[in-house]
């Protein structure tokens, strides 16, 4: 391939590849907000003990998680849906390999929802601060067994028939390569970027003189809160720079060049400038925290051209571990599908719609 | 015919039957769908109701009842209807993939619909209380046509599944989704939904502390009306039951027993619903507590769930009536297999081939995993020692060879005279008790009476030689 993606691909497949990414891309900004938030709010419990509940990103995280966990399942639907366009068969052998341990995603989830929801709630029952505590380790372990699943899943669809049968004939529903351990640390790490980001948005909303975003937090947002989310976001970056470097360099040199090729050499350099964007706004606030629009778009703008080359370049390393080409015939097939047409009027129609009720609930800010 | 047949590896469930796994699943993520939907509707209704002045505990009644809404149908709902999607690929990944094939645009619509439905029921759950009448309405309004699209667009691919319409003949998509039964059926599980937002918002009057008895009486009334559409369901299921295939219509009218007991049960515990809400509540304006509430939604649960093994099971001998048989088989692959074999080209191994006293009886086995065990189990529910431990050797091979003559609702056996004599070698050491050592059989004249009984059955399913011969 020798073109960047996904322009060297026939015009199909890169259709399907383009919604793949794109809406993997839309999934990971909520993804990242939940498995980073969960993430935070069990580190910061467990080493604060009840100190922990005072902070103001502590409680928009509370109040925020469950319904942003509910749009992470929803955009998640998506991707999903394309990848099973783009690679069915490899998708459900790995679905089918993994059998009830993959099924088990589904009782994870529920049970994060439904703590989330509880913690929200501030029932009397997370008085108790063991109770607060454990509702929220337990939530974290949920979300991070739901990211081993999909790393694991991920990783094993993309081997051979031998690796499949073997796997199949030892009876096992655990898959094990050196790969996975990396791989998901690499993930954890990388939502905390993403995470600052969102929090940063959340307390700006917050702001005296700006729009008032939570009726029901405290709409003190000091400097002090501005600095930690910033910290949050170097310390998110600087991780993820490492561990990415790590990760790259226990790929089989065949397997690196996925980044460096002509099909990801160009979203590996924007995703550099997207995260040296987010490290300049991160520091600038943390030296003066003060939050405005402007940095916050830098910020965002970084952040999103990052995601964008971290999606692409997780489908450039799939695609030099399976034969692409063998699937161009399945993709040309699936085009004749009519439908296209459509999803793109009713994507226009609901994303007016989307917007008129932003613009409602910004109405109810307002007031 | 094709020759890159897409194996997959097969799981067993133990001694649950995939199908129950899938159906129990299903049910839930129906009814909660469906209440999500009705109560989309319902809370429309009652905001009408609040603007105009005609009911002033409305207002109080929405915000109470659109928590549950949120806290049963978007996390529960939700998570079901991913595990609805994770459950088909492990039952029959072939299915959900040609599903996948020919309805990945009305799919990625749908999921459009999602998405604005969680937002504007978002929007309305964390601002609701603050807005004005009118911005109420607007938000309630598109959560509910978001909702209700959300349905009209999986009614299409459901229905799709039995009654695939002109698609069989043109292949195009519309034709596959505005199918025979596609109108019918949205219609009657709009109808559905509405019933069970009402009955649920029955449940849910009592259980808010904020209303008295005589405020909650009220309410119960106003959330009644939403039941009497209920009348035209008599209707709506004689035109369902027109249009399906008159074999499917046959297995639910007495041709299968177990399937007509579950189509009466979703019969019953329908009219037993009807008529105590249209007569005690509508008639006599009685009043119903939080017990009598729960047991009206319990009920409707159970009509649910048979009306959904009707639908269902009806569709036998295929999955996909007319494109794909219920083992996930193609019309072409069937008349491969039986040239070359099912297993002949399977890269998955047996997990237990040790386990077996001779290779025909592993290699039986093996013909089992592939295709029967997506229905069947070995001597668990819906298992193959029940059905067959009384038949002799020669009865199981003609009957098998015949299979689509013996049971009208299975599909063509698959696969070579070997294989077919395998099967029958593992069915008998099974039904004696999985002895340590088994004689092989390959005698060749018993080889020959089953090749012959396998060329006289054809590959084609009973339903369509039975339909062609009505034609």
């Amino acid at each position: 391939m020798d073109a960047p993606f996904p322009f060297g691909f026939p015009f199909n497949t890169a259709v399907y590849l383009t919604l793949l990414v794109g809406t993997w891309v839309l999934h990971v900004v909520f993804m990242h907000y939940v498995l980073g938030g969960t993430a935070y709010l069990a580190v910061r419990t467990v080493c604060l003990g009840n100190r922990a509940e005072t902070s103001t990103t502590a409680t928009l995280l509370r109040e925020w998680l469950p319904f942003v966990l509910s749009a992470a399942i929803t955009a998640g639907i998506a991707p999903l849906l394309f990848a099973q366009v783009a690679y069915q068969h490899r998708f459900y052998t790995a679905n089918l390999l993994l059998f009830y341990r993959w099924l088990a995603i589904l009782p994870a989830l529920l049970f994060a929802f439904y703590l989330l929801y509880l913690l929200k709630s501030q029932s009397t029952i997370l008085h108790r601060a063991v109770f607060r505590i454990t509702s929220k380790v337990i939530v974290c372990a949920c979300c991070l067994y739901v990211a081993w699943l999909w790393t694991t899943n991920h990783l094993l669809s993309v081997q051979s028939m031998e690796t499949w049968t073997r796997q199949y004939a030892a009876g096992t529903v655990m898959y094990r390569t050196a790969e996975i351990l990396p791989r998901l640390a690499l993930w954890v790490v990388s939502a905390f970027p993403t995470l600052a980001a969102w929090l940063a948005w959340q307390l700006w909303f917050n702001l005296d003189g700006g729009p008032e975003l939570l009726s029901d937090v405290e709409r003190e947002t000091s400097a002090a809160d501005v600095r930690h989310v910033a910290l949050l976001g170097l310390c998110g970056l600087v991780l993820t720079c490492v561990l990415a470097a790590v990760y790259a360099l226990q790929l089989p040199a065949a397997d690196r060049t996925a980044f460096t090729g002509p099909l990801a050499r160009i979203y590996l350099g924007a995703m550099c400038a997207g995260v040296a964007a987010q490290f300049a706004m991160w520091l600038m606030l943390w030296r003066r925290p003060q939050l405005n629009r402007t940095k916050l778009f830098i910020m965002s703008g970084g952040l999103a051209i990052t995601l964008l080359g971290l999606g692409v370049l997780r489908e450039s390393l799939r695609l030099t571990r399976i034969v692409i080409a063998d699937l161009y015939p399945a993709h040309e097939a699936a085009a004749t599908v009519s439908g296209r047409w459509l999803f793109a009027a009713v994507l226009i129609v609901n994303t007016a719609l989307i917007v008129c009720c932003l613009r409602i609930v910004q109405h109810a800010r307002e007031k | 015919m094709p020759t890159d047949f897409p194996y997959y590896p097969i799981n067993e469930f133990g001694p649950a039957m995939k199908g129950m796994a899938i159906g129990g699943l299903g049910i839930v993520h129906v009814f909660l769908a469906q209440f999500g939907i009705g109560g989309g509707l319902l809370l429309c209704y009652f905001q009408w109701l609040a603007q105009t002045g005609r009911e002033p505990l409305a207002r109080q009644f929405i915000d109470g009842y659109f928590k549950f809404v949120v806290l049963v149908s978007f996390v529960l709902g939700a998570i079901t209807g991913v595990g609805m999607w994770f459950m088909t690929i492990q039952v029959s990944a072939r299915t959900i993939g040609a599903m996948v094939g020919e309805f990945h645009w009305v799919w990625a619509v749908e999921w459009l619909f999602f998405c604005l439905e969680i937002v504007a029921g978002y929007c309305f759950y964390r601002y609701g209380p603050r807005l004005d009448d009118r911005r109420r309405m607007t938000l309630l309004a598109i959560y509910s046509v978001a909702s209700w699209f959300s349905l009209f667009w999986i009614n299409g691919i459901l229905s799709w599944q039995l009654t695939p319409g002109r698609f069989l003949e043109t292949g195009v998509m519309w034709d596959g989704f505005f199918n025979p039964s596609f109108f019918p059926s949205v219609i009657f599980r709009t109808i559905t939904s509405m019933a069970i937002a009402a009955l649920a918002s029955f449940l849910v009057v009592n259980i808010l502390p904020e209303f008295d008895r005589a405020q909650r009486t009220v309410l119960i009334h106003r959330a009644t009306h939403f039941l009497a559409p209920a009348l035209i369901m008599p209707v709506l299921g004689i035109w369902y039951f027109m249009v399906i295939p008159a074999d499917s219509r046959e297995w639910a009218m007495g041709g299968n027993v177990p399937m007509m007991m579950f189509f009466v049960l979703a019969i019953v515990c329908s009219t037993l619903i009807s008529a105590y809400s249209l007569v005690g509540l509508l008639r006599y304006q009685l009043y119903i507590n939080a017990a009598t509430a729960t047991l009206l939604l319990v009920l409707a649960v159970l009509a649910t769930a048979f009306a959904e093994f009707v639908r269902e099971g009806v569709r036998k001998p295929y999955s996909i009536r007319g494109y794909m048989f219920s083992n996930s088989l193609m019309p072409d692959d069937i008349r491969r297999f039986r040239e070359v074999g099912c297993t002949h080209d399977d890269p998955y191994p047996l997990r237990d081939a040790d386990s077996y006293p001779n290779p025909q009886v592993a290699l039986g086995a093996h013909v089992y995993r592939n295709l029967c065990s997506v229905c069947h189990t070995p001597a668990a529910s819906n298992g193959l020692t029940h059905l067959t431990e009384y038949w002799d050797e020669t009865q199981l091979r003609l009957n098998i060879a015949m299979l689509q003559r013996t049971k009208p609702f299975m599909p063509p056996f698959a696969g070579t005279a070997a294989e077919l004599e395998a099967l029958v070698q593992w069915l008998r050491w099974n039904n004696d008790g999985k002895p340590a050592t088994w004689t092989e059989s390959h005698d060749e004249a018993t080889l020959q009476q089953i090749q012959a009984w396998l060329d006289e059955a054809g590959t084609e399913p009973w339903v369509a030689v039975a339909a062609e011969g009505r034609r």
